[in-house]
C-alpha cells in the first residue's frame, strides 16, 4: 500500500464526509483510474479496423502505390519497348500479363499506367484541399452576398460537363506542344473541387454558429485564424470522406477520357488507353483488356470501400 | 435473290457528287449508282471497276466506239439508257459532266483525270471573271502572275486570252447518242479512265438547276444498277435495284444497305451477329483468325501505304534526313506483326501488278525492283549524322500525323519507336478525323503524315503523275523540274517502251529525292459472308454489286 496514493481511503476510516481526497491533477494519473480516453481520431481508427472491406481497400491502395513507384523500375522491360517478333503473346512467366499488338510487356504497361492514375488521384486530392476546402470555407464563413456570388459560380461550373471542357482544351492547345495529360489535369482541376466546396460550405455554415467559434470571435481572433484553425479542422471528417470518394471518380474520368482518345498520347499508356487498345482485339486476345480493366475496377473498389468505411468511422453520430 | 448489305467503315461521306469525292471508299458509291461510258474487266459488264490487265473493255452506257489512227479522237455511240427520273442518258450529259468537273469553280480534287481531254487542264486552271474564263497572265520570264489581296496571292487573269468552254475543250456531243472526244495527246489508258467516277455523266437537266443535287436523295438522279433511296448522314445509305437501268435483268440483288461504322471492331461484331453481310475493313488483330475461318478474304489491291514528308519544313528539307527516316523503318516487322494481311514491304513506290511495256511483264520488276534496303539502320545513322544530327542530337521534336484508325495508330506507334530506338529522334503522334487531317495535309500544316494511294487505273502513271509540281494530291511541297518533264513526256508519247522508260526514270527521281517514305503495298482484307456469291472488287477497290447475289 503506497502511502503516496492520496485518493485511497484511509485505513480505519469509513466513507463519509472528509474521507474524499481531491482528484488527481495530471491526466496520466487519472488514466489509471478511468482507462485511456477515446479521442475522435482514435475512435475512428478503432472502428475502421473493424470494417474488413475498408481495411482491404486501404491495403490495396498501399499496394498500388508501391507497384506504381517500384514496379516500372524493377521490370526488365520498359513500357515503350517493342518486340515485333513477340506480339500478342498469351500470359506466360516471361510476360505475366502477355504482350500487346506491338510486343510490349502488358504488365509493365499496366504498372506504368498506375502512375498516371495515381498522379491524377493526387492532383485531384490536392486541388480538392487547395481550392475546394478554401473556397467552400470562405463562402460559408463570410456568408451573405459573398456566399451568393461564390456559390453561383460553383453552380455554373457544375453545369459544364468535363468532356466538353477537355474537348475545348484539346482544340485550344492544338499544336501548342501541350501534353494531352495536361488537358485532363486542367479539366479535373476545373470540375472536381466543386462537390468539396459545397460540402465544406454546409459544414462551416453550421460550425460557425457553435460556441467555440463564437468564443474565438469574441476574444478577437482574426477571420483566417478562426476559419483555418477552428472551423476547418472540425469539418475534417466529411472532407476526408469526400476526397476518398472523389479520387476514384477522377481516376475513372482519366481512364474514360483516354479510352475515347482524349487522354495521354502514345506510347505512354494509361489504363484507359490500354483498355481501349485491348478492346479492339477482345475476341482473340481478351487478356489485353482484362488486366487494365481489372486494375481500374480494383482501384475503384479500394477507394470506394475505404471512403465508405471512413464515412461511417468519422460520423460522430455513429459513435459507440 | 435477297438483300446484300455492305458496310463501310468510313463515316464521312458528305457529298455524292461524282466529281468531288476524296477517298477511295467513297468511289464505290459512284459505281453502285452511276455508270460511265465503258467499264473494263473480264469479270462482268457493269459499273464495277475498270480495266483488267488483259485490256478487255466492256461496254456500259457506250454501246460502241471508234478510235482514230492517231489515237487522239474517240467517237462513242451511246445505247438507250435512262436516268432514275426516266429521262434518257445523252451525250449532252457526258459533255456537261466533264466540263463541270473541269470547271475552276467546282475545284474537283480529281479534275486532273480529265486533263487528258484537249484543253482540259487549261480550263481547269483558268480564272473566272464574271461569266468568262481567262488564262492566267504571265510575266516576262514566263512565271504566272499573282497579286496580293489581303493575305492571299490571287492569280491575275490575262484578259486577252479567253477560254471558251463550249469551243476550247475536246469533248462535244454531236447528237444525243454520239459523243466525240479529242485528247490532248494519245493516252493509251484513256478507255480505262472512262470507268473512273470523275468521268461519269450527270443528268444535265437536274444538275444545272441545282448545285446541291447530290446532297439530297430526292434530287440525286443516277443511271446505275442501283439507286439511292435513303441516306441518313453518318449512319446509313440504302440502295435499291434501279428499275430504269438498261441492263436490269442481270441485277439480282434488290436492296443494299451501307452502314457507316467508324470502328472496325464494331463492324466485326455486327458481322458476327449477322447484322452485316460484308465489311470493308477488318480489325488487324483478328485478321489471321478470320482468314483461317473463311470469314475474311484477302483481295489484291493496287496501292501503296506511305508517309508524306513536308519538304518545305526544316529539317525535312534535307534529303539525308528524309532518307534516314526511310531507312530506319522495319517494314517486314510492320507487315508481319501488325498489318498481317499479306502486305509486301515497299522498297519502291509503284506497287506490283501493273503491266510494263512488254506484254506479261510487271512494271515493278521490269527495271529496278527496289531502291533501298529495309531496316538499313547503319546507313540511316550515317545519313542523319551527315545531316548534322549524330544520334539524333539536336533533332527537333516533331509530330507524326495520321487519320483516326486503330491500324494507322499501331503502325505509327511502331515507327515512332523505330525512329526513337534507331535514330534517337522523338516524335509525338497526332490523330485527326479525316476532314481535319486532309485540311492539314493540303495546307502543309504537318511534318510527317500517313498517306496511302490506291491506283485509279491500271497504269504506273496513276501513281506517278500525282507528284508533279502543284499536283492536286502532292501534299509534300516537293517540286522537281526534270520529274515534271518526264511525266509530261510519258503523257505525250504513244510508244509503250519510251513511255515506260520515262515513267521508270521518273520513279527513280522520286526515290532519290524521297518526299515520301513508302512502307508497304496494300492488300485488301474484307469480311465477306459465305452467302454472297459473285462478289467482285477490283484491285482498284471498286465494288461491283451488279451481278452479286445471296446464295
Amino acid at each position: 500500500m503506497a502511502a503516496n496514493t492520496p485518493w485511497q481511503f484511509k485505513e480505519g476510516l469509513t466513507p463519509g464526509a472528509g474521507s474524499f481526497l481531491p482528484a488527481p491533477q495530471s491526466s496520466e494519473e487519472l488514466q489509471q483510474f478511468t482507462g485511456r480516453p477515446t479521442t475522435y481520431w482514435s475512435d475512428a481508427i478503432r472502428r475502421i479496423r473493424r470494417n474488413k472491406l475498408a481495411v482491404v481497400g486501404f491495403w490495396i491502395i498501399v499496394a498500388l502505390l508501391v507497384v506504381a513507384v517500384v514496379g516500372p523500375m524493377v521490370s526488365p522491360y520498359s513500357y515503350e519497348e517493342q518486340d515485333l517478333e513477340n506480339t500478342f503473346q498469351s500470359p506466360t512467366l516471361r510476360h505475366p500479363f502477355g504482350t500487346d499488338q506491338l510486343g510490349r510487356d502488358q504488365l509493365t504497361r499496366v504498372m506504368y499506367g498506375s502512375r498516371i492514375s495515381l498522379a491524377v488521384g493526387i492532383v485531384c486530392a490536392a486541388l480538392n484541399f487547395l481550392i475546394g476546402v478554401t473556397y467552400g470555407g470562405i463562402s460559408a464563413y463570410f456568408g451573405g452576398r459573398v456566399d451568393d456570388i461564390m456559390m453561383r459560380i460553383v453552380d455554373i461550373l457544375y453545369g459544364i460537363p468535363t468532356l466538353i471542357i477537355v474537348i475545348l482544351l484539346t482544340v485550344l492547345f492544338k499544336d501548342k506542344g501541350v501534353s494531352p495529360l495536361v488537358n485532363v489535369f486542367i479539366a479535373i482541376g476545373l470540375t472536381y473541387w466543386l462537390p468539396m466546396a459545397r460540402i465544406v460550405r454546409g459544414e462551416i455554415l453550421s460550425l460557425k454558429e457553435r460556441e467555440f467559434a463564437l468564443a474565438a470571435k469574441t476574444i478577437g481572433a482574426p477571420n483566417n485564424r478562426i476559419l483555418f484553425r477552428h472551423l476547418i479542422p472540425n469539418a475534417m471528417g466529411p472532407i476526408i470522406v469526400t476526397v476518398t470518394l472523389e479520387i476514384p471518380s477522377a481516376i475513372f474520368t482519366e481512364a474514360f477520357l483516354s479510352y475515347i482518345g482524349l487522354g495521354v498520347s502514345a506510347p505512354v499508356a494509361s489504363w484507359g488507353v490500354l483498355a481501349s487498345d485491348g478492346t479492339e482485339a477482345i475476341r482473340s486476345f481478351p487478356y489485353l483488356v482484362l488486366f487494365p480493366a481489372l486494375a481500374i475496377s480494383l482501384t475503384m473498389f479500394a477507394f470506394n470501400f475505404l471512403g465508405d468505411g471512413l464515412r461511417d468511422a468519422l460520423d460522430p453520430r455513429l459513435r459507440q | 435473290m435477297g438483300k446484300g448489305r455492305l458496310l463501310y467503315e468510313e463515316s464521312t461521306v458528305t457529298c455524292l457528287d461524282s466529281c468531288i469525292p476524296g477517298l477511295i471508299l467513297r468511289w464505290s458509291f459512284c459505281h453502285t449508282v452511276s455508270e460511265g461510258s465503258c467499264s473494263g474487266g473480264n469479270v462482268q459488264p457493269g459499273d464495277g471497276a475498270c480495266c483488267d490487265r488483259s485490256g478487255y473493255y466492256d461496254p456500259a452506257i457506250a454501246k460502241s466506239w471508234t478510235i482514230s489512227a492517231d489515237r487522239k479522237t474517240y467517237l462513242f455511240t451511246l445505247r438507250d439508257a435512262y436516268w432514275t427520273n426516266g429521262t434518257p442518258v445523252t451525250a449532252y450529259d457526258f459533255e456537261y459532266a466533264w466540263k463541270r468537273a473541269l470547271s475552276p469553280e467546282i475545284a474537283s480534287e480529281y479534275a486532273y483525270q480529265l486533263y487528258y481531254v484537249y484543253g482540259g487542264e487549261a480550263f481547269n486552271k483558268s480564272i473566272k471573271v464574271g461569266s468568262k474564263y481567262y488564262v492566267q497572265a504571265v510575266d516576262a520570264k514566263g512565271n504566272p502572275l499573282t497579286k496580293k489581296e489581303g493575305d492571299k496571292d490571287v492569280p491575275v487573269p490575262d484578259l486577252k486570252k479567253e477560254i471558251d468552254p463550249s469551243k476550247n475543250i475536246g469533248v462535244r456531243a454531236l447528237n444525243a447518242k454520239t459523243l466525240k472526244v479529242y485528247l490532248q495527246s494519245p493516252t493509251v489508258y484513256f478507255l480505262n479512265l472512262t470507268a473512273f467516277p470523275t468521268l461519269m455523266p450527270v443528268c444535265k437537266a437536274v444538275v444545272s438547276k441545282n448545285d446541291k443535287w447530290a446532297s439530297d436523295v430526292k434530287t440525286y438522279v443516277t443511271n446505275g444498277p442501283f439507286r439511292l433511296t435513303e441516306w441518313s448522314h453518318n449512319e446509313k445509305m440504302v440502295f435499291v435495284k434501279n428499275p430504269t437501268y438498261w441492263d436490269k435483268d442481270k441485277v439480282k440483288l434488290t436492296k443494299i444497305t451501307y452502314y457507316m461504322v467508324e470502328d472496325e471492331s464494331t463492324a466485326l461484331a455486327m458481322f458476327q451477329s449477322g447484322q452485316l453481310d460484308a465489311a470493308a475493313n477488318v480489325p488487324v488483330s483478328e485478321l489471321p483468325k478470320l482468314v483461317a475461318s473463311g470469314d475474311a478474304q484477302i483481295l489484291p489491291y493496287l496501292g501503296t501505304y506511305y508517309y508524306l514528308v513536308n519538304v518545305t519544313k526544316k529539317p525535312f528539307n534535307d534529303v539525308r534526313v528524309r532518307k534516314a527516316l526511310l531507312l530506319a523503318i522495319n517494314r517486314v516487322g510492320i507487315t508481319q506483326a501488325i498489318t498481317q494481311g499479306g502486305e509486301v514491304p515497299a522498297l519502291a513506290y509503284v506497287p506490283y501488278g501493273i503491266a510494263d511495256a512488254v506484254p506479261g511483264s510487271d512494271f515493278r520488276k521490269a527495271s529496278q525492283e527496289s531502291f533501298y534496303k529495309d531496316n538499313d539502320i547503319t546507313t540511316a545513322k550515317a545519313l542523319l549524322a551527315a545531316a548534322g544530327y549524330p544520334n539524333g542530337k539536336g533533332f527537333p521534336a516533331f509530330t507524326l500525323l495520321y487519320n483516326t484508325s486503330n491500324a494507322h495508330k499501331s503502325i505509327a506507334e511502331a515507327i515512332q519507336q523505330m525512329w526513337k530506338k534507331n535514330l534517337g529522334i522523338t516524335c509525338t503522334l497526332k490523330s485527326e478525323e479525316w476532314g481535319v487531317y486532309m485540311d492539314d495535309r493540303q495546307h502543309l500544316n504537318y511534318s510527317v503524315a500517313r498517306a496511302g494511294w490506291i491506283g485509279d487505273y491500271m497504269d504506273p502513271n496513276t501513281f506517278l503523275d500525282m507528284w508533279v509540281t502543284g499536283g492536286g494530291n502532292n501534299d509534300t511541297g516537293w517540286s522537281n523540274k526534270s520529274y515534271d518533264a518526264l511525266i509530261a513526256k510519258a503523257k505525250a508519247t504513244t510508244d509503250p517502251k519510251a513511255r515506260m522508260a520515262a515513267l521508270h526514270a521518273a520513279e527513280k527521281i522520286l526515290m532519290t529525292d524521297m518526299p515520301i517514305l513508302p512502307i508497304y503495298y496494300y492488300t485488301n482484307p474484307v469480311l465477306l459472308s459465305k452467302g454472297i456469291k459473285n462478289f467482285y472488287q477490283s484491285t482498284l477497290g471498286f465494288v461491283d454489286w451488279k451481278n452479286a447475289y445471296m446464295g
